[in-house]
């Protein structure tokens, strides 16, 4: 008999709040022209890139104002909503694909290794002929063997292989990295 | 997305390519120099100045651009060059300053490379694994590693410092156990290979050879318990010097030096030192000497088993010479005393100062059992002892003293090979104190027996426990006596008769004696009232066993009451019909045998203050010359005299050479079931295994001598319980 009935997490929520409400907030951003306030602990709880920032012998540990550069404000945003909330923002359709490509460059950098699956996994369930280039040139810069594998997948099809090879990407991605080129050739024919 | 403000605008797309063209090789060189001179500032104590996310943006770009092997390398060649400078600074450090210098430069390296590997970051996340190369971290220390700890004009000077202010501690400086333990950490951190090699192993080295020489000074100039305190002290010491500045791995190492170096080296010098050494502790109780060697010498192989041998030998040879000094085997009580004194000293030694140690227990019993037996009278001398202890009039001893006692006395026991010899002589002990009314209480007596029927079982008590019944209902019978028949008996002499099973009892031979007329009357009317009720029975007095209170008036009109034997009864009573009787009258009138009657004359004619008869010619002997007068002048302070105990007492030669036979005699039937029992079950077996096996079977009894099992063999072959092997002559079969 269940005598007390004990609702599911909602830690989120909370600190969701704090970070919209922004009350304690002890430190500012600045990321292409837009301000964002946080709060320096669950920063630096999050991300070991933020700890050593903010509570490091530099500067940005005396600093009320810092400044982000090579980000988009956006991509910022939706990056600081996963440090409070474990989850992912709520993404317009039509810039889904774009958003997680710079959100996982941004996951990357600061450390966060689920948001970082979180968008790979999702590129994964989007690729087609016509992103394949690109998101194969992101996973190979970024790490991420799962999206290389789910891309080199798409390619095992000649049809499909053929499409991309005629793109111009390919070009480009032939001309600055051959060797995953050399990876893709031995993974779609494999020698007898 | 979090609410708040208008959504953001989306003028970017992605450029995958985007920054390849622009981070040439002259932008990553670029970039380096930014980070190089973060390093240096870092190392110059300036890293507050310094904007963390633009020098970690920056070594990101150069990773995600392909250029972390430049990286990596830059890196190392930097750390190189700084930490190269630091050496020499360290160097340059006068006498005492070069352990701090050496520390406070160790401090900034661990900041300064905690700050540089946060900077490098991602490489360490990514270009590190895949391309296999050390940890930033690691990096920086195999690298302070290398060019301070390991450049030579740092190294031994640093060992030989370190060990220098051990050496010094060890001599009674005050050294800066703080730096000693920064820097030993310092080279945990930068391995325990490092710790082990540059520092421990010398360390133990030197260690050795300083208490070598110290344990030689020492043995020289002190007794064995100074020497004992001082290899201690030592000791506690290193344990100290390793929980406050040394590695702990290091304790175990640096206290098998010492053990070694201390104890074990001087081991067999230290427990024989004239008049200080294990002898002369065991001898004088020196509790805290002997605790600190138990203590000390457990650390070191054979150390415990050389101080056992040593206790056990000594034990031994003690032990040896009590049980066969001619002069305590005169008093048997006084033997047993002896015995139990020492075994009380042992068991205070092992249990203050050797820790209730198992081993010590078993060496101590073993030596017990070694020379207790050495005596073939030690059952008997037990068993005396005991009588002693249960006599009345036994001044002092409160019932848990009483207990106490024979707990100690069933120790002794157990160690005992014959236990038969000691439960036949038991039974005549307790018979004469229970005979005599001499049990100082029925529940001592009785707390022994359930002590005994513990360690051997009930047959070895159900005859002693059927003596007690018979006391009992020889109390019945008496009541039941008197108030039937008390009319008949009139004024006569008052009887109290003890009606002894036969089987339960000691077997005495009774020889009969003339009881004077008055008795004989009484004694009759109660032999035809008991077999009245007791169909088939058959009584037989036993004139050697009992007692008689008689009411004599002396000379100047004394009365006295005096408590004698039946035998002297016998005798006295004859001088109510004559003043003067001789030797040879006397024998003809009472057929008491004649050793008894000597005795018995000698207990009333020779014992001052006893003496109710006198005897012509003086002397203390009787001879079958002498005559006898009743003594009128007799005189004694007390009322009641008593002449006549019947004392339990040590054996007379011929008595004991009697009790032995009669030991044998009931080992052979012993033997006998043994061998029977073993056959039947097994039902051929060889001579050998026969002859194991019995003594298997009764060593809890005694120990069996392999002739006399020879011996029944052969006379169960001759009533055909056995047959030989027609082959094998040493194959014994079982005959159904």
């Amino acid at each position: 008999m269940q005598f007390v009935l004990v609702p599911p997490s909602n830690m989120h929520r909370h600190f969701g709040s704090l970070l919209s409400g922004a009350v304690g907030a002890d430190v500012t951003f600045e990321v292409a022209g837009d301000m964002f306030a946080a709060h320096r602990c669950v920063l630096a709880a999050r991300s070991s890139v933020f700890m050593a920032e903010l509570f490091g012998p530099m500067k940005e540990k005396a600093m009320n104002c810092i400044e982000i550069k090579d980000m988009e404000a956006s991509v910022f945003e939706a990056m600081l909503h996963f440090i409070y909330t474990d989850t992912m923002p709520d993404i317009d359709q039509e810039d889904a694909f774009v958003i997680t490509h710079h959100l996982l460059v941004a996951a990357d950098r600061y450390d966060l290794e689920r948001l970082k699956l979180i968008c790979e996994d999702k590129l994964c369930m989007c690729i087609d002929t016509s992103t394949v280039v690109t998101t194969l040139a992101l996973a190979e810069r970024h790490g991420c063997q799962g999206l290389k594998k789910a891309c080199f997948e798409l390619l095992k099809s000649p049809s499909h292989l053929k499409t991309v090879m005629a793109t111009e990407g390919f070009d480009l991605l032939l001309a600055s990295c051959p060797s995953l080129i050399k990876e893709l050739l031995a993974k779609v024919a494999p020698c007898p | 997305m979090s609410g708040g403000g208008p959504p953001r605008k989306r003028n970017f797309k992605i450029e995958a390519f985007k920054n390849r063209v622009e981070l040439d090789p002259k932008y990553a060189e670029r970039t380096w120099k930014v980070l190089e001179h973060a390093i240096h500032e870092i190392y110059n104590h300036n890293a507050s100045g310094l904007s963390f996310e633009e020098l970690y943006r920056s070594a990101y770009n150069m990773v995600l651009h392909k250029y972390g092997e430049k990286l990596y390398d830059c890196l190392q060649n930097t750390m190189t060059w700084r930490l190269k400078e630091i050496s020499k600074s360290i160097e340059a450090a006068q006498g005492g300053l070069f352990l701090e210098e050496l520390n406070a430069k160790w401090m900034d390296h661990n900041k300064a490379l905690q700050m540089i590997r946060d900077i490098l970051m991602y490489m360490d996340r990514t270009y590190v694994p895949t391309s296999h190369r050390t940890p930033v971290h690691e990096l920086g220390l195999n690298l302070w590693r290398d060019h301070i700890i390991h450049s030579p004009m740092i190294h031994s000077r640093l060992v030989n410092t370190l060990l220098d202010l051990i050496k010094g501690e060890r001599m009674g400086e005050v050294i800066n156990r703080g730096l000693m333990r920064s820097i030993t950490k310092m080279l945990m951190d930068l391995g325990p290979a490092v710790y082990q090699d540059d520092f421990e192993k010398p360390f133990l080295d030197v260690s050795a050879s300083f208490y070598s020489v110290e344990s030689q000074e020492f043995i020289e100039c002190c007794d064995c318990g100074n020497y004992l305190k001082k290899a201690e002290r030592r000791l506690n010491e290193e344990m100290e010097r390793v929980s406050h500045y040394l590695d702990a791995g290091s304790e175990a190492k640096i206290t098998s030096v010492v053990e070694k170096e201390m104890i074990a080296n001087h081991m067999h010098r230290l427990v024989h030192m004239e008049n200080s050494g294990l002898l002369n502790m065991l001898v004088d109780d020196r509790y805290e000497d002997l605790g600190r060697m138990y203590s000390l010498f457990r650390r070191v192989p054979d150390g415990l088993s050389t101080i056992r041998d040593v206790m056990t030998s000594y034990l031994r040879e003690t032990g040896k010479q009590l049980v066969t000094d001619p002069e305590s085997l005169k008093d048997p009580v006084e033997f047993v005393q002896r015995l139990l004194n020492e075994k009380d000293k042992h068991d205070k030694i092992i249990s203050v100062a050797f820790g209730n140690d198992k081993t010590f227990q078993n060496a101590l019993n073993s030596s017990f059992e070694y020379f207790i037996n050495l005596n073939n009278r030690s059952p008997e001398f037990i068993s005396l002892y005991v009588d002693d202890k249960l006599r009345k009039g036994h001044k002092g001893a409160t019932e848990e003293d009483v207990e106490v006692i024979l707990d100690k006395v069933m120790m002794l026991f157990r160690y005992l090979q014959e236990k038969d010899v000691f439960e036949k002589y038991y039974k005549q002990h307790l018979a004469k104190r229970l005979l005599s009314g001499k049990t100082v209480s029925d529940d001592a007596e009785r707390s022994m027996i359930v002590k005994l029927k513990t360690e051997c079982g009930y047959q070895f008590t159900s005859k002693l426990e059927g003596m007690f019944t018979d006391m009992k209902t020889s109390q019945d019978t008496m009541q039941d006596f008197y108030a039937k028949k008390s009319e008949e008996l009139g004024d006569g002499p008052t009887l109290d008769v003890h009606i002894l099973t036969t089987g339960s009892w000691p077997t005495q031979p009774s020889p009969p004696c003339n009881l004077p007329t008055e008795i004989l009357t009484v004694c009759e009317k109660f032999r035809a009232y008991y077999l009245g009720t007791h169909n088939g029975r058959r009584l037989t007095w036993q004139t050697n066993m009992g007692t008689a209170d008689i009411k004599a008036t002396f000379g100047k009109g004394q009365k006295h009451e005096l408590n004698v034997s039946t035998y002297q009864m016998c005798v006295l009573m004859l001088f109510n019909n004559a003043d003067g009787l001789t030797y040879k009258d006397i024998e003809r009138d009472t057929e008491i045998p004649a050793s008894d009657l000597k005795r018995c004359l000698q207990s009333l004619a020779c014992v001052k203050g006893k003496n109710v008869l006198r005897k012509e010619p003086m002397s203390k002997d009787i001879s079958e010359d002498d005559t006898f007068y009743f003594n009128d002048k007799f005189t004694s302070k007390l009322v009641k005299v008593k002449i006549g105990t019947v004392v339990a007492q040590k054996e007379s030669e011929p008595e004991k050479q009697e009790t032995r036979q009669r030991v044998e005699e009931d080992r052979k039937p012993q033997i006998e079931a043994a061998i029977v029992r073993i056959m039947k079950s097994r039902r051929v077996l060889d001579h050998n295994s026969i002859v194991a096996e019995v003594t298997k079977q009764l060593q809890a009894r005694f120990l069996p001598n392999p002739v006399v099992i020879k011996k029944r063999i052969e006379s169960l072959i001759e009533r055909e319980f056995l047959e030989r092997d027609k082959v094998d002559r040493k194959l014994y079969r079982y005959l159904a």
